[in-house]
């Protein structure tokens, strides 16, 4: 479904150049849970900002869906990152003058939508996440955990090809966090791919692969639980990013 | 404290510097506009003699022809003059502390140094005391002899402008002037005095230049003079074909005011001025029911409604205005206040009350107000050079547009008093913003 | 679009919208009365004079001494001023229209008791006074040399023949078959015979609403003071001016000259308030909206500095440049739509309170859509540079955590 090539990205300022990202390669199939580890300054955000079409890279290949995203205009990419990405933030960002059904809202305004499928779908991702007696309620009146559910509701409301998450549980007490996991868990069952990015071990652990990444390029390859998937698919993955 | 504040106020307007002109200028502006206008409406209205305006009164009476709307309950305003017929008969009274009527002729004034040319001037004829009445400062002499005003000599008393260009400023008491191809005796020169309103006689307008003479009204019989100003004939008029028979028609050309010691004396010469009409009125004078008054210049320039009411009108847009800027200027205090939520923050995790910031802030807001009261004082003089210009104002007017002390201190206090109020909102609400929400690591 | 949710958030959020509706109501309360104001006023400027206005000027005579001769005085000038190439025509006036002097008298078609009176504006002139004027003569004869009355100055009497305009001949004989032309009125509680009609002609003051009912008698009062109106031939008229008075000053040096003024400086003179009253409104209308554009700059401006967190999070959900951007004009069009809401109501307020207190005219129902229309269009043009800077915040703004 994605798959990024020997993407580098390069921040030049007059005196520094960083390199974001080296050679960076990653395929991820239909239902996977990756998460993409490390630790801060390792180039998880520009990782992030790359997959979710937020931001340009310099060199490599980026295939979403047997299409190529690079050269792509500003609209085509809002419209695939509108359509085929879920985002779940680490501080939520959800908009704090709407209420929680008009933040669930806002990525289905941006598609030829009638307020009628509008209406269902979001009712029922918030059923999904468990919040549908808490639409009318504005983000301030609900708890960290439930904030990041309507998050995920949100991102789910569009029925995107993938979830790409960022520190999903980076601002919850250990019971919200375990709560959004088990939640995240429960979506990638019902068949949602998952890319996750974390600092923390533990969490990463819940994934069935882990990509951990050291100054900008993948330095360790650890699988965590087998996906029901065909093996030779697996095994030829495994022999791409062990080449690193 | 204070001046930690005003140097913390400074600092920040140093900072913002965007912002903060905005906010000056909004202020500035807004002032501006309402000072220009209340400049022009105060002293529109502003009391031209206020040591004496509620004992010197002006005197009118009705002589108009009957109507057949007359209404004896509800008369109208008795017109503004005198015919001279009445003017002469009340001089006879004594029961008022001063009294004197007035009107203003036109003379060639004819220099006979300096090679000048001749020219036109304007003098007051009216009675001694004119110039005790209304307190009119004398620069050199003083006002003609009773028995000069009873002979009709040709004495005349120079305002001091005529003054300079006739005599060069010197005193020129005893010198004579030739006027009308006649020689007058300077009995006195006047000090610069400009009533505004010049209340004494508004008949062309309540903004005129003083007179630059003055001579006895008694010289009306022998130099035949007519009025410069406003005559306005009731009765036969057809009969009137000489002089003589002018002088005792009903017209009316002479302004007539009179002094009391106090308020009260007023209405006691109010009955005799009622009598008097009666007794016209039975001779067969004084058609309509009898309608005179007896106002102080305060009551007179109130019922002859001076003050124009496009001045009115400006006023009130202006103030509107004024509310237009100040709304701005809260919106943009408010956003200047907001981008620095992390400063709040920060004091208060040091100490500061939510008191010491919001005295913080009115203080700086009070110090934006100040200048931006100061950029509208500034503005507002520019403006009313402008309107006089427009308005080609001569002299007389132009002391409208001049700007009153009083203004630049209304124009200050309306500022501090509005920067106040416009401050006090944003101050109190981003003062209680809670500290720990803003302070952020980096 | 999101209309609803806008809304919802702006209620949620209300100080900015409720400070930029208020000011947008104000100004537009201040706009259309203002303007409204500022029209009238030029109307009553520009009201047309019935006079070759632009070529005439007069000048006044003050003869020095008792020995003056007005009326051999008058004919010697007159006769040197029209000498004077470029002059057309000239005559002796008694006060000079749109001047603020003048006469004032009562006309009325009967000597009854009850008999209506109406007011009229006196010129004593010559049978050189349509010529000198400029003035429509449309039914009617002119005066004949011989008609002129030379009168001493304290004398009151009057000629047997008057000009009138058609404003005063309408207002003595309201019958629309009826006109003023060959009858005898009564002038002072005098009889005269009306012997021509001018079209149109305003008189000496320009505030009252007896302007256009002027009256001509053929007069010339021997005093020491003497006035000529004198016209040229388009174009000639500030050449000729200082002419006439040198001419004047050589001819006879036993007097003093001065008034020497334009017609048109009279009229700039009387209508010097109304000048004045128009070019301040229009000067608080131009800064009203520059003040109101401001404030509708610096709000959005603020709003998509606070919500640069948010405007990145939608990008990230998939909004595209122009989604931004029409969220804030959208927005902004709310606020300025309420503002104007409110606005319409202030302003026929306002309008009420000047009619009531301040004579002022109703207001023409004309302004309240122009109004609306010139502010929506401010608004739009204020917001549109902000709203298209949000539109480049970066959709990587989502994704940072400070």
């Amino acid at each position: 479904m994605l798959k990024m090539s020997n993407i580098s990205k390069i921040f030049r300022t007059r005196l520094i150049e960083t390199h974001a990202l080296r050679s960076f390669n990653l395929t991820v199939n239909d239902g996977e849970f990756i998460a993409v580890t490390g630790p801060s300054g390792s180039g998880k955000t520009t990782f992030l900002n790359i997959a979710g079409l937020l931001e340009d890279f310099d060199t490599g290949q980026y295939m979403l869906d047997g299409e190529d995203i690079s050269g792509l205009p500003d609209k085509s990419r809002s419209k695939l990152r509108n359509e085929k990405i879920g985002f779940i933030f680490q501080s939520f960002n959800l908009i704090p003058d709407l209420n929680i059904f008009d933040n669930v809202d806002v990525p289905l305004r941006y598609r030829d939508m009638g307020a009628g499928e509008r209406k269902d779908r979001i009712e029922s991702a918030l059923e999904n996440v468990g919040l549908s007696s808490r639409a009318k309620h504005l983000p301030a009146e609900l708890s960290g955990g439930q904030q990041q559910r309507v998050a995920i509701a949100r991102a789910l409301a569009g029925s995107p090809r993938f979830l790409l998450a960022d520190e999903p549980t980076g601002n919850l007490d250990s019971l919200m966090a375990r709560q959004v996991m088990e939640l995240l868990e429960s979506i990638n069952d019902q068949g949602v791919t998952i890319i996750m990015v974390t600092h923390d071990p533990e969490l990463a652990r819940r994934a069935h692969r882990n990509i951990y990444l050291l100054d900008g390029q993948i330095s360790d390859l650890e699988e965590v639980t087998q996906l029901p998937l065909n093996q030779n698919q697996s095994q030829s993955q495994r022999a791409d990013h062990a080449a690193i | 404290m204070l001046l930690y504040n005003l140097r913390l106020a400074l600092l920040s307007i140093r900072q913002h510097p965007i912002l903060s002109s905005l906010m000056i200028a909004a202020i500035g502006v807004g002032i501006a506009a309402c000072i220009t206008m209340l400049n022009v409406y105060y002293l529109s209205a502003k009391n031209p003699i206020p040591e004496k305006s509620n004992v010197v009164f002006a005197v009118q009476m009705d002589n108009r022809n009957a109507a057949p709307d007359d209404d004896p309950n509800n008369p109208d305003l008795p017109p503004q003059q005198l015919t001279y017929t009445d003017a002469i008969n009340l001089l006879e009274s004594d029961l008022p502390l001063r009294q004197a009527a007035m009107f203003k002729s036109a003379f060639a004034i004819q220099p006979q140094q300096n090679g000048l040319a001749p020219y036109l001037a304007l003098s007051r004829m009216t009675g001694r005391d004119f110039f005790q009445m209304f307190d009119v400062p004398f620069l050199y002499g003083g006002v003609w002899s009773d028995d000069e005003a009873l002979a009709a000599s040709q004495v005349v008393i120079l305002n001091r402008e005529t003054n300079d260009k006739l005599f060069g400023g010197e005193d020129s008491t005893g010198r004579t002037v030739v006027i009308n191809d006649r020689e007058f005796r300077v009995s006195g020169v006047i000090d610069y005095w400009q009533p505004s309103p010049n209340f004494y006689d508004i008949t062309n307008g309540p903004f005129n230049d003083v007179e630059e003479m003055f001579m006895p009204f008694s010289l009306v019989w022998p130099l035949q003079l007519d009025t410069a100003g406003n005559t306005s004939c009731s009765g036969e008029t057809s009969v009137i074909d000489s002089f003589e028979s002018f002088m005792a028609s009903e017209c009316r050309w002479v302004s007539y005011w009179v002094e009391f010691s106090n308020a009260r004396e007023a209405e006691g010469y109010r009955d005799y001025i009622r009598s008097y009409m009666e007794s016209q009125k039975a001779l067969g004078r004084f058609e309509k029911p009898i309608n005179y008054s007896v106002l102080n210049v305060y009551d007179y320039l109130i019922a002859q409604e001076i003050v124009d009411d496009s001045i009115k009108i400006m006023v009130a847009l202006s103030f509107l205005f004024l509310v237009v800027c100040l709304l701005n200027t809260i919106g943009l205090m408010l956003a200047k206040l907001l981008a620095r939520t992390s400063q709040i923050a920060l004091r208060r995790a040091l100490g500061a009350s939510r008191m010491d910031l919001i005295r913080q802030y009115i203080i700086e807001i009070m110090l934006i107000g100040l200048f931006g009261g100061l950029v509208g004082i500034l503005l507002s003089v520019i403006g009313l050079d402008g309107i006089r210009s427009l308005m080609r104002a001569n002299s007389a007017d132009a002391l409208l547009f001049e700007m009153d002390w009083a203004m630049v201190a209304a124009a200050i206090g309306i500022s501090l008093l509005a920067s106040l109020l416009v401050g006090l909102y944003p101050a109190v609400r981003v003062s209680g913003l809670p500290p720990a929400a803003s302070l952020k690591t980096q | 679009m999101e209309i609803r949710p806008i809304l919802s958030a702006m209620f949620r959020n209300k100080l900015g919208a409720i400070l930029i509706a208020t000011q947008i109501a104000v100004t537009l309360a201040i706009i259309c009365n203002g303007a409204f104001i500022v029209y009238k006023r030029y109307q009553t400027m520009n009201r047309p004079t019935g006079m070759d206005i632009e070529n005439i000027f007069a000048i006044t005579s003050e003869g020095i001494g008792s020995n003056h001769n007005a009326r051999a005085v008058a004919a010697q000038d007159l006769e040197v001023i029209r000498a004077i190439p470029g002059v057309i025509a000239a005559s002796n006036a008694s006060s000079v229209p749109l001047s603020g002097s003048g006469w004032g008298e009562t006309m009325q078609t009967t000597l009854d008791d009850n008999a209506p009176t109406t007011g009229t504006g006196v010129y004593m002139m010559s049978d050189q006074a349509i010529e000198t004027l400029g003035v429509n003569l449309i039914s009617g004869r002119n005066f004949t040399p011989d008609e002129m009355l030379y009168r001493d100055e304290n004398s009151g009497q009057i000629p047997n023949v008057i000009m009138i305009t058609q404003a005063l001949s309408d207002q003595l004989f309201p019958d629309e078959n009826e006109t003023a032309l060959g009858k005898t009125v009564f002038f002072d509680s005098r009889p005269i015979e009306v012997i021509g009609i001018i079209e149109h002609m305003h008189g000496s003051w320009v505030t009252w609403d007896a302007l256009a009912q002027v009256s001509i008698i053929p007069v010339l009062t021997l005093s020491n003071q003497t006035r000529y109106m004198i016209r040229t031939e388009p174009g000639m008229r500030d050449q000729v001016m200082p002419q006439v008075e040198e001419a004047l000053a050589n001819v006879n040096s036993q007097r003093i000259l001065r008034q020497l003024r334009s017609l048109e400086e009279f009229a700039a003179r009387s209508y010097a308030g109304d000048n004045t009253i128009a070019v301040v409104m229009m000067t608080v209308i131009v800064l009203l909206v520059i003040i109101t554009a401001m404030g509708i700059i610096g709000l959005v401006s603020f709003l998509v500095n606070q919500r640069t967190k948010q405007i990145g999070t939608r990008r990230a959900l998939g909004a595209q440049k122009f989604h931004v951007i029409r969220y804030f004009l959208v927005e902004n069009w709310l606020i300025t739509t309420i503002g104007l809401s409110v606005g319409l109501v202030l302003t026929i307020l306002l309008n009420m309170y000047l009619v009531e207190h301040f004579e002022m005219p109703r207001l023409d129902r004309i302004y309240l859509p122009i109004g609306l229309v010139a502010i929506w269009c401010l608004g739009f043009i204020a917001a549109l540079g902000p709203a298209r800077k949000a539109a480049h915040v970066s959709p990587a703004i989502a994704t940072r955590t400070v």
